[in-house]
């Protein structure tokens, strides 16, 4: 089996590199299609190939053309850093997608999968309690990263629906719990007490690391998974409830004191929609339970089971980053 | 304990009526997760706690008493549709309360809000973790596919506030209960509730629209008193229900037919005031 994983030098990159090679051992070829050099001690790195490559550009075909038959891409390249500027983010967002799936629908590809975040629904007071994969895309489209996600999402489904050969996955998150790196979820919640807003503790859903690599592997081993999948976690509590897991403590303040025109007052690095702390867009999961077989409870209880238990408040911080947000 | 007429009124206090309810509710059709949520926010130890305050009006204030009980569905989804008196939903609070303590198997009968609820600070708190959903389809199907009831009003916004000279008198129904209950296939248990418009004793009303508000009701007590204006004045309550109807089964074609909606639910509006009219004596239209 030969795995093309574009954005395989970031942190999400590795993890699921190792992991693959866990599971497949050395029936696997994993190669790492990346812009950043792997930077990282050779260990690290051991678990796939890296290849130079820019999914932005033309020149990616090369890679296509090299590697010979591809049975699956991974698409994990989303760019959301400051430094970039929004056009730039949006050719590696959106163009990037684009061109990945039209070269592995052109090179006969039989699986793509996407991993897309639940910020795409936007949160808003009409809601439904659980949200669907059917339900519109209604995400707050002034946030770039949210629009490129909403723009890549859609280009996806489109594909899914009208490509017969290659099956397109589309794998949207809950919020991700990361052991490390910086994120929004990540500047929101840094420091030991963390604003909320008075009057509103919606319900609230994240995911942990190893369950997303959870997710991925069950998609990639169903043969007939095609479409949008909703991926929770096994946590869903409100979101106080949320920071006291994180052995931190919510303060709820009036909307006016936790941010000002869409900028977080307590941090100025800190822009996005503040009604992702107001309203819910928590997900129902249970297309993902049928067709994938994606189960975290049973995961976490069989994970459990064959390590020693986890301690959930070690967990440094609460993140959305790549894949998730 | 199993019945809650052997409650005291210091078990009010001590938190045995607490533990009462929580039993209720754990036994019901509702599920929880390991951390006390389910799927819709409601929250076991908040709404364990309200329960009590609300079975301690239901049988000291209110003193209510429910009829035909025997006609909620012991399992499977369904659509409780009652009239509705004004101001705050006491009404639904005892028809909730009767479907948790007078069942031998009970039953968690969830109300619909509007959707401008959980705009509104502290009332997606109060409202989400109290069990309550936002009315919209998926919110409405997914109780139905756990199987769970729902209590609707269908008198719409100007239902809410007619007052105690018009008591009693159900107005025009909105037909979105009825295309759910052919949709889902789910029958309609016909109820009535008498006392509450006695305890809200509505006056008048004065229109806010340019405030944001639709109305603002007048009472002997509101707005004169503040929200302690709000409290209702004790009254007894009887709760009715009537036996279930399965619209789908009786008419499986008229899903496709607004014209035969609006008549069905037309229909089930004047049997409704019937039962009204029979118990109170009263001759509505």
């Amino acid at each position: 089996m030969k795995v093309l994983m574009t954005g395989g030098s970031g942190y999400f990159g590795k993890l699921l590199a190792g992991r693959l090679r866990e599971e497949f051992g050395d029936d696997i070829d994993i190669v790492g299609v990346d812009v950043r050099e792997c930077n990282v001690d050779e260990q690290e790195c051991s678990d796939m190939r890296h290849v130079f490559g820019d999914s932005r550009k033309k020149r990616i075909e090369d890679v296509f053309k090299t590697e010979g038959s591809i049975d699956a891409v991974i698409h994990l390249a989303f760019g959301q850093s400051e430094e970039m500027s929004t056009d730039e983010r949006m050719m590696t967002n959106v163009y990037g997608t684009f061109q990945m799936l039209g070269l592995a629908k052109k090179y006969g590809v039989r699986q793509f999968i996407y991993p897309s975040s639940t910020i795409v629904y936007g949160a808003r007071q009409d809601n439904p309690a659980l949200l669907r994969e059917r339900h519109p895309l209604l995400g707050n489209r002034d946030i770039p990263s949210v629009r490129d996600r909403i723009e890549a999402d859609m280009i996806c489904q489109t594909q899914a629906q009208s490509s017969s050969c290659l099956r397109v996955v589309i794998l949207r998150m809950v919020p991700i719990w990361r052991s490390s790196g910086e994120s929004l979820l990540t500047m929101y919640m840094k420091g030991d007490y963390v604003p909320t807003l008075l009057g509103f503790d919606p319900m609230f859903q994240i995911i942990y690391e190893d369950e997303v690599l959870d997710a991925f592997m069950a998609a990639l081993k169903c043969p007939t998974a095609r479409g949008a999948y909703n991926i929770r976690g096994h946590i869903h509590l409100p979101l106080g409830e949320v920071i006291r897991r994180l052995g931190k403590k919510p303060v709820p303040l009036p909307d006016f004191l936790v941010h000002n025109n869409g900028r977080f007052i307590w941090s100025k690095k800190l822009s996005f929609d503040f009604n992702y702390i107001k309203y819910p867009f928590t997900v129902d999961g249970a297309r993902a339970f049928e067709e994938l077989g994606y189960d975290p409870a049973a995961l976490k209880k069989s994970r459990a089971e064959r390590n020693k238990p986890r301690d959930d408040s070690a967990a440094p911080d609460v993140s959305g980053t790549a894949v998730g947000s | 304990m199993d019945d809650y007429r052997e409650l005291k009124n210091k078990d009010f206090f001590d938190g045995t009526a607490v533990e009462f309810m929580k039993n209720k509710i754990q036994n019901s059709d509702i599920a929880f997760d390991e951390n006390g949520y389910d799927d819709f926010g409601t929250s076991l130890e908040v709404i364990s706690k309200v329960g009590a305050i609300i079975l301690f009006i239901y049988k000291n204030y209110f003193k209510a008493e429910a009829h035909g009980i025997e006609n909620i569905p012991v399992e499977g989804p369904g659509l409780i549709v009652s009239n509705h008196a004004p101001i705050l939903p006491f009404d639904a609070a005892m028809i909730w309360t009767a479907g948790l303590v007078e069942l031998e198997k009970p039953r968690f009968i969830r109300t619909i809000v509007n959707k401008s609820i959980p705009g509104i600070p502290g009332g997606s708190v109060l409202v989400i973790r109290g069990g309550q959903i936002v009315g919209c389809d998926e919110n409405v199907k997914k109780v139905f596919e756990n199987q769970n009831l729902i209590v609707v009003f269908p008198t719409g916004a100007e239902g809410d506030v007619h007052t105690i000279f018009d008591k009693y008198k159900v107005d025009k129904f909105t037909v979105g209960f009825m295309e759910y209950a052919l949709k889902y296939r789910t029958p309609i248990i016909p109820t009535c509730v008498t006392g509450s418009e006695e305890a809200a004793m509505t006056l008048g009303k004065v229109d806010l629209n340019f405030l944001g508000f639709k109305h603002l009701p007048l009472t002997p007590l509101f707005p004169w008193l503040g929200l302690l204006g709000l409290v209702p004045l004790p009254s007894k309550f009887d709760i009715y229900f009537d036996t279930p109807i399965n619209y789908y089964e009786e008419h499986p074609d008229a899903m496709a037919e607004p014209k035969r909606v609006r008549e069905l639910v037309d229909g089930l509006r004047s049997h409704i005031q019937g039962m009204l009219n029979e118990r109170l004596g009263l001759n509505h239209p």
